[in-house]
Order: C-alpha cells, then sequence, then structure tokens
C-alpha cells in the first residue's frame, strides 16, 4: 500500500527542493526519490510524479498525465514580511537563473501591497556576466529563491567576491500552492482509498472468518485509520508551510483503534468499523476533491 | 501554526475588533487576543497598531493579511472541516427541533444515530419552526425536524405523516366524539399560539375557514404547558396525536376527515458539511430508504 513518489526537476536543485517540500507535506511519512527531467526515462515506474510548471510540458509525452502532477511552487509569507521591511524608495535586485520567474517574483509583490521598491532583474542565465557584475556591485537589497541566493549560486565564489560587504539578501523559501498540492493529496488518498477498499473486499471473502482474517481486517482498521490521520495532517501541514515553512501542525495524532484491544476481535464488529472508516475516508477525500477544484 | 490563528487573524482583520471578532467567531475575547499574540510572535512581528480606538493593521499585517487572504480563499471552511475530523468518529452535530417537541421517528432516529456514533456529541435546539429555518439558513444549527418541505435552499427527507388530533380534558363536551370536523371549532377556546410555524404551516388554512372563529387562549409555545392547560378544561388544542395519546389526562378525537401532518430531516444545500453532519444525513437517508435494522 505504500505509494512510490518521484520528484521531478529541471536540475538536482529544483527536484530536491520539490522532494523536500512533499517529505515536508506527508511528514516524512513516504520515501520520495528525486530526478533530473532527462533521467526520467530510465528510472523505476513511480505511482506519482511531482514536478514544476516549466517541465510539465516536457514530461506529458513520456509520462501517464494521471500520474504527473505540478507544483506551484510560491514563496512563504515570511518572505514578504521581510521584503516589507525594506525602507521606501529602494533598489531591490530580484536574482534568479531566468528572467520570467523574476517577474514573477515582483508580480507577487506588487499584489501583495509591496508597491513602494523598485525592482530590478537579474537572470543569470539570460544576461551577460558584465551585466550581472554590474548590478551585484551596485546592490543593496537581493532578493531570490534561496536556491539561487544561498551558497550554491550568489553566495559562491563566483559571485560572492562582487557583493557589497553589507548587502542585504532575502531567501525565499518555497512552497507548494494550496491548490496544487492539493491535487496531489487527493489523488494520494484516492490511493490509498481504492487499495484499502480492494483488501477489505478480499477479506471479507472469508466465511466463516479465521483468525488470520480477524487479524488481517484488524490490521486493515488501523491503517486505514493512520492514513487518514496522515492525510488530515497533510492538509493542515499544506496552509502551514505557505505562512512558513518551519511552522509544523501542532496536533499530535493518536490512533483510534488498539490492535491489543480483545474487545475488537469480532469480525463483524470489525468490518463495522472498517466500514465507518472508508466512510469517514470518502468524506475527507471529497472535501479534498473540492478543494482541489 | 494553528489554522485557528490565520482564521481568528482574518476575523479581527475584517471587523477591526478583538471583541467583535470573538462575537462572530463564539469565543472568548482573551482567546482571540492571546491566539493572535502567539500568532505576532510566530512571525515576530507586529500585526496590528492597538494604539487608536480601533486597531488597525501594521504594514507589514496589511501585507500578511493580504497573502493569508489568497492563501485562504475558497478552502478555509473546508480545511477546518478536515482538520476537525481528528476524532474521526466523533464531532459536534446540533439539530433543531420544534418546541411542539419531538416526534417519531425522529427521537428512534435520534436514539439509534447516538448508539451508532457515541462519540458525536448531539446538542438539541427546540425552537419555534419558523426559527429553525432561519438557524438553518444561518447554520447555527446542521439539520433540523419539521413540517414543511417549501425552502428551496434546504434538501427535504420525508419521514413520515403524523396524524393531528383535536385533545381535550374528559369533563369537555367532545369527549365521546369519535371524529370531529372543522367547523364544530366555532367559538372554543383553543389553547395555542398563532405565532407558531406549527399554527401557521399546518392550521391555518383551515382555522381560517371557521366562522364564527375560534378563540385563541394564552398561546403557550411547548407542548407541556399546552396539554396541562388542556387537562385543567381551560380549553382544547390540536397537536399530533402521538404526544397526547399516551396521557391519560387527556381525550385525542380524529378529524373528519383524518388529517395527517407531513414531517421533515431538513439540511442546507451548502457544498461543505462537517463529518458529524455527513453522518447524521447518510445515516437517516439509510434510515428512510432501508430502515434502522439494516445499518
Amino acid at each position: 500500500m505504500m505509494p512510490v513518489i518521484a520528484a521531478v526537476g529541471s536540475n538536482h536543485l529544483i527536484a530536491n527542493e520539490i522532494c523536500l517540500l512533499t517529505e515536508n507535506i506527508l511528514n516524512g511519512k513516504i520515501p520520495i526519490s528525486c530526478f533530473r527531467t532527462d533521467e526520467i526515462q530510465n528510472i523505476a515506474p513511480a505511482d506519482f510524479y511531482i514536478c514544476a510548471p516549466t517541465q510539465y510540458d516536457k514530461l506529458r509525452h513520456v509520462l501517464p498525465s494521471q500520474r504527473l502532477f505540478i507544483f506551484e511552487l510560491i514563496p512563504t509569507s515570511t518572505f514578504f514580511l521581510e521584503i516589507a521591511r525594506i525602507p521606501k524608495k529602494s533598489t531591490v535586485y530580484v536574482f534568479n537563473n531566468l528572467l520570467p520567474y523574476t517577474k514573477t517574483l515582483i508580480s507577487y509583490c506588487i499584489a501583495l501591497g509591496i508597491d513602494n521598491l523598485c525592482f530590478k532583474a537579474i537572470a543569470y542565465e539570460n544576461m551577460s556576466l558584465s551585466e550581472i557584475t554590474s548590478c551585484l556591485k551596485k546592490a543593496k537589497y537581493i532578493i531570490g529563491v534561496d536556491r539561487f541566493v544561498g551558497p550554491e549560486v550568489l553566495l559562491s565564489p563566483f559571485y560572492k567576491k562582487y557583493l557589497q560587504k553589507d548587502v542585504k539578501i532575502i531567501a525565499a523559501k518555497r512552497t507548494a500552492s494550496v491548490r496544487s498540492s492539493c491535487i496531489f493529496l487527493h489523488a494520494l488518498a484516492t490511493f490509498y482509498y481504492t487499495h484499502a477498499q480492494k483488501e477489505y473486499h478480499c477479506l471479507l471473502q472469508f466465511s466463516p472468518p479465521t483468525d488470520a482474517s480477524v487479524l488481517a481486517l484488524k490490521k486493515l482498521a488501523i491503517k486505514i485509520d493512520e492514513t487518514i490521520n496522515n492525510i488530515r495532517t497533510a492538509s493542515v501541514q499544506i496552509i502551514a508551510n505557505q505562512i512558513d515553512l518551519s511552522a509544523k501542525e501542532t496536533c499530535a495524532e493518536i490512533s483510534f483503534y488498539d490492535l491489543n484491544d480483545n474487545k475488537q476481535n469480532d469480525f463483524s464488529c470489525l468490518s463495522h468499523i472498517v466500514n465507518r472508516l472508508l466512510l469517514t475516508f470518502a468524506i475527507l477525500n471529497k472535501k479534498l476533491e473540492y478543494i482541489s477544484k | 501554526m494553528e489554522l485557528r490563528q490565520l482564521e481568528y487573524f482574518l476575523m479581527v482583520s475584517k471587523l477591526k475588533s478583538f471583541t467583535r471578532a470573538a462575537e462572530r467567531l463564539y469565543i472568548s475575547q482573551p482567546a482571540v487576543t492571546n491566539t493572535i499574540h502567539s500568532l505576532e510572535d510566530e512571525l515576530g512581528i507586529q500585526l496590528f497598531d492597538r494604539s487608536q480606538k480601533q486597531i488597525i493593521l501594521t504594514t507589514e499585517g496589511k501585507i500578511f493579511y493580504r497573502h493569508v487572504e489568497n492563501v485562504m480563499k475558497g478552502v478555509s471552511k473546508t480545511l477546518l472541516e478536515i482538520n476537525n475530523l481528528k476524532n474521526l468518529n466523533g464531532g459536534l452535530l446540533t439539530i433543531g427541533i420544534t418546541n411542539l417537541g419531538s416526534l417519531n421517528p425522529d427521537t428512534e432516529i435520534l436514539q439509534k444515530f447516538s448508539k451508532l456514533y457515541p462519540n458525536i456529541t448531539i446538542t438539541l435546539v427546540e425552537k419555534d419552526s419558523f426559527t429553525l429555518q432561519q438557524d438553518l439558513s444561518e447554520e447555527k444549527i446542521d439539520t433540523a425536524f419539521f413540517f414543511t418541505s417549501d425552502n428551496p435552499a434546504f434538501t427535504h427527507m420525508f419521514l413520515g405523516n403524523n396524524e393531528l388530533t383535536l385533545c381535550c380534558s374528559f369533563n369537555h363536551k367532545f369527549r365521546y366524539k369519535n371524529s370531529i370536523d372543522w367547523l364544530s371549532l366555532s367559538e372554543e377556546k383553543i389553547i395555542l399560539s398563532r405565532n407558531s410555524g406549527f399554527f401557521g404551516h399546518c392550521l391555518k388554512e383551515h382555522i381560517d375557514k371557521i366562522d364564527p372563529p375560534p378563540q385563541f387562549i394564552f398561546e403557550p409555545m411547548q407542548v407541556q404547558t399546552i396539554k396541562s392547560l388542556v387537562a385543567s378544561g381551560a380549553g382544547i388544542s390540536i397537536l399530533p396525536r402521538e404526544l397526547c395519546e399516551t396521557d391519560t389526562n387527556l381525550v385525542t378525537i380524529s378529524f373528519s376527515p383524518q388529517f395527517f401532518l407531513p414531517h421533515y430531516m431538513a439540511y442546507k444545500n451548502s457544498r461543505t458539511k462537517s463529518h458529524a453532519t455527513e453522518a447524521f444525513i447518510t445515516f437517516v437517508k439509510n434510515f428512510v430508504t432501508k430502515g434502522v435494522d439494516t445499518l
């Protein structure tokens, strides 16, 4: 019942970002592998592939579309709150590999009311080195995605030497948008629900029930209970991530069913419990579907 | 980080008042204030300027507000419902019943449902059916049992018919009648509220045709008060048979022709419902289509 999930990016930095994000949403309950887009055809098949919007067109030709999911990556609140502290009318350089995302970042800022700064783009893969260094030398404020303004690019020895000593760098931690996360979570919930339902129908074939089938049914009840809790926690974590990626959903999960509880050893009673859990799971799934649309 | 922190923050920002936000959220004002303080601590910023008479968002607070509003747009209610699935078989359910009291099969439904879902806390709200409809529209209650099915904003599940009878005391002149027609009530003293939904929906049409009309006295709303006054000989009343026939101080008489009151369970046609409400609706649907024993 454990799904295979692959995070895919144009490069390992982005693939790793998507991987960490997915692990964060799922609270580390499911292992996730990272791949570059150009590696994807040579790997073992996965149940879910998650990529950034820029990679979707390339991947949809080689992967089944029902298994391919986009994470729309957007900065968390804390990034914008830090930018809001920059003095009015300052020039703020937006550092990124490609130009389009610098424009996206600027538009996010303006949409939130941060419109009293002068934004200038530095797209290091689209601009000449002289243009880049000229901007970097003047910059007092630089903003950008953490992967690009951190030690791997901007703070690498190659660019660092052009920076002013007192330059203020604001790194955006990105998260997946609520809607794009929920589309994936809904698919994941459907995956678990379908498997649980199949397993339940198989167990109902045992007539009369055996000790083994009673135990299997009990384990199934616990598994469904845990899965519902995990999916529920993930849906709340998605919101917490929009504010701050280090924020954790605070509810401690306690399993409702005890494998050692002898009162719950009757097949029909267990069957009733599984039925109710599946109903709850279906309700949860319906709510996720509603958010995904 | 908790969803409720964001929910409270949005409400305080919109209403520009901790007190009014607390009223709207049905929680205490200190609870709202503390939650906002803890959110400010977590973010390391001040969200509100509290120095003015009316609280206002700080510059950073405004940016945070816009961001949170974008994030929660269209999903907040559903996410709160998902969050409330913590106790998967639990939850809260508020059910409205008319102040005439609960009839069968309502009581049977409630008894069986609470047995099947012992962790769902059910609160019954007894009000006039007009008020119940309003409460259901405003989502103050989750479902309601009442006698009409004419509100297009609700889904109505037909539960059955209850016979309406005339009830009188053992000393009343009608006591030996097997049946009675409406016109016989002319100039009688009727103990019933004309302001109740029950009267408006079920009886007005018949009573208005009686000439000279009966006299309405006391106009109580509670069924027990009506029955006590009828038993004392103060007047007669019109009530569902099952509410009176077991009362040894009252005589119940069928109308001619017999008069039945349809009876419904209703819920609002909103797209999202709590887990407990969904479970209750499913239960009632099964009850109506299959009967309780097959659940």
